[in-house]
């Protein structure tokens, strides 16, 4: 069996860090001849065709060969299915903002923030793979409990670059 | 800008509905949770997150409920989280708590009988207001759920010469609280009074629209309340006179008090309690909250509270005709049981405020 990857992410915007980041990899791995697909939380409607909702990851048949490689910027429930799937399951960290920096202003975001965290952990303890993008966010990841991880710098490209 | 300064041609915003906003909130929450969007375990996280986080009570609108979150958040953990994201910052963490936890632990022992029995004070206290809320019609919510019949606003028709009359020549605006359809409002303007008017209706803008006057959709009380002292020449109350519970109707004269300007006037024009439960539908008569004062109950008010020129006008008040016919006695009989019978339909008290009044205690 061909290995798959499939990319999990709360959210797929084209003008967007981590959405033109997802859609670098995706097309990465289809140019290497990685089976690969993405799962999202809101994706826009410029990219439907890219992308699947990410409740369909619930219906989706497990596979031994199949990797998950979920996206984590803040709480989200897309993480509480990537975590319920038996999967192995791969981390790619973008950086949590400190919740503690909105606990008084919006309480709302501190909630996601803090959410988002304890999710991370989570995914830290039972991932194969941890990716970074900087050497801090690795650094959060060990102190997470997440023994062995690389940091790669993120792929960027001409169009990734384009406002 | 004064609240009693006429309004510009921008409009002030509406203020947010917050309710239909929660609602909306809580329909595409049902909806996600349906559709399996928003795993159970997730949104109990979430919820609990929130819940340590907010004000007390941010989340629930009965006592109960607050007082429920309240006591859950009483207990006081003194074993500080000791996780650190420095090499050694744990350790150290972990060394100092020890050295240290026998003083938090007294402490917070203090302290946190301290707060239970606050709590336990506050529970008494909450169930004897939920238990007199149960027994006092006023603020009974079985009774406001089948109470929804509005009864008839007062005919201001044969008040509006007079009306015009005591409200000439006053030293600021004139308002009409409750205005109902503006035409005391619209009778004021056209004889030169600069008047307007309030009303909690929904549909006062439009009232005021298609009258061309000004009326403002909100309560007597609430409009009274964000006014400074003297910023009014004339003050006719009719409508919320009829229908305020008797503290919002204490309230009013008060406020009344504080509002005109010295020489001001003050017109009450109320239904007579006496042609209100006669007349009036008893279904209503029996389950609304407030009713009207008699005219003599709002000139002592008035009276006390230190306004001068304190006059009491009754509406027409028909009665048994035919006099001529009947005895002397009969007649005598007839004049004594004839104000029970006939009471007028309604009455004006009118008052002046003076220039220097009694010192006023609007705190109570």
């Amino acid at each position: 069996m061909t290995t798959s990857i499939v990319q999990v992410v709360p959210s797929l915007a084209s003008r967007d860090a981590i959405g033109g980041h997802v859609l670098g990899i995706d097309d990465a791995l289809r140019t290497a001849g990685v089976e690969t697909t993405i799962y999202a939380g809101h994706i826009e409607p410029q990219l439907a065709e890219r992308a699947r909702p990410y409740t369909d990851l619930a219906r989706m048949p497990p596979r031994r060969d199949r990797y998950l490689l979920y996206h984590s910027s803040f709480g989200s429930p897309v993480g509480e299915f990537v975590l319920d799937r038996p999967e192995p399951k791969l981390v790619d960290y973008h950086n949590l903002t400190p919740p503690e920096y909105f606990a008084a202003w919006r309480p709302e975001v501190f909630v996601e923030l803090t959410a988002g965290r304890r999710q991370l952990a989570r995914l830290a303890k039972v991932t194969s793979l941890a990716l970074a993008d900087s050497a801090f966010n690795a650094g959060e990841l060990v102190g997470l409990g997440r023994g062995g991880c690389s940091w790669v710098g993120w792929r960027r490209t001409r169009r990734s670059m384009m406002w | 800008m004064d609240a009693s300064e006429p309004d510009g041609d921008a409009r002030p915003l509406d203020p947010p509905d917050v309710r239909a906003a929660v609602a909306e909130i809580e329909r595409e929450a049902r909806a996600r949770r349906r559709a399996g969007e928003i795993p159970a375990t997730y949104e109990r996280e979430l919820d609990a997150l929130f819940e340590a986080i907010a004000p007390v009570g941010a989340r629930f609108d009965s006592v109960e409920a607050v007082l429920a979150q309240t006591e859950r958040i009483a207990g006081f953990d003194v074993a500080a989280p000791t996780a650190s994201n420095i090499r050694g910052g744990a350790l150290v963490k972990r060394g100092l708590q020890r050295a240290v936890g026998w003083q938090f632990h007294f402490f917070a022992g203090q302290v946190q009988a301290f707060a239970y029995s606050t709590l336990r004070a506050l529970r008494l206290l909450t169930d004897r207001v939920v238990a007199l809320e149960h027994r006092l019609p006023i603020t009974d919510p079985r009774v406001e759920a089948v109470l929804s019949v509005e009864r008839d606003r007062l005919d201001l028709g044969p008040w509006l010469d007079r009306t015009l009359q005591w409200c000439a020549a006053r030293p600021g605006r004139v308002l009409h609280a409750e205005s109902g359809n503006g035409a005391l409002v619209v009778a004021l303007n056209e004889a030169g009074i600069d008047a307007y008017g309030v009303d909690p209706r929904d549909d006062a803008g439009a009232v005021s629209d298609s009258a061309g006057v000004e009326t403002r959709t909100t309560g007597a009380l609430e409009h009274l309340r964000a006014l400074p002292q003297g910023a009014l020449g004339g003050l006719v109350l009719s409508g919320c006179v009829d229908r305020f519970a008797l503290g919002d109707q204490l309230e009013l004269a008060k406020h009344a008090m504080r509002v005109l300007a010295p020489g001001g006037r003050l017109v009450v024009l109320g239904s007579h309690p006496l042609h209100w439960m006669l007349h009036g539908d008893p279904v209503t008569g029996d389950l609304t909250f407030g009713r009207p004062l008699h005219p003599e109950t709002w000139t002592h008010l008035i009276d006390e509270l230190g306004f001068c020129a304190v006059e009491h006008h009754d509406g027409v008040r028909p009665g048994f005709e035919a006099r001529s016919t009947l005895s002397p006695d009969v007649a005598a009989a007839l004049d004594a049981i004839e104000p029970l019978l006939f009471p007028p339909a309604a009455f004006a008290v009118i008052a002046e405020r003076p220039a220097e009044p009694n010192e006023l205690d609007l705190s109570a």
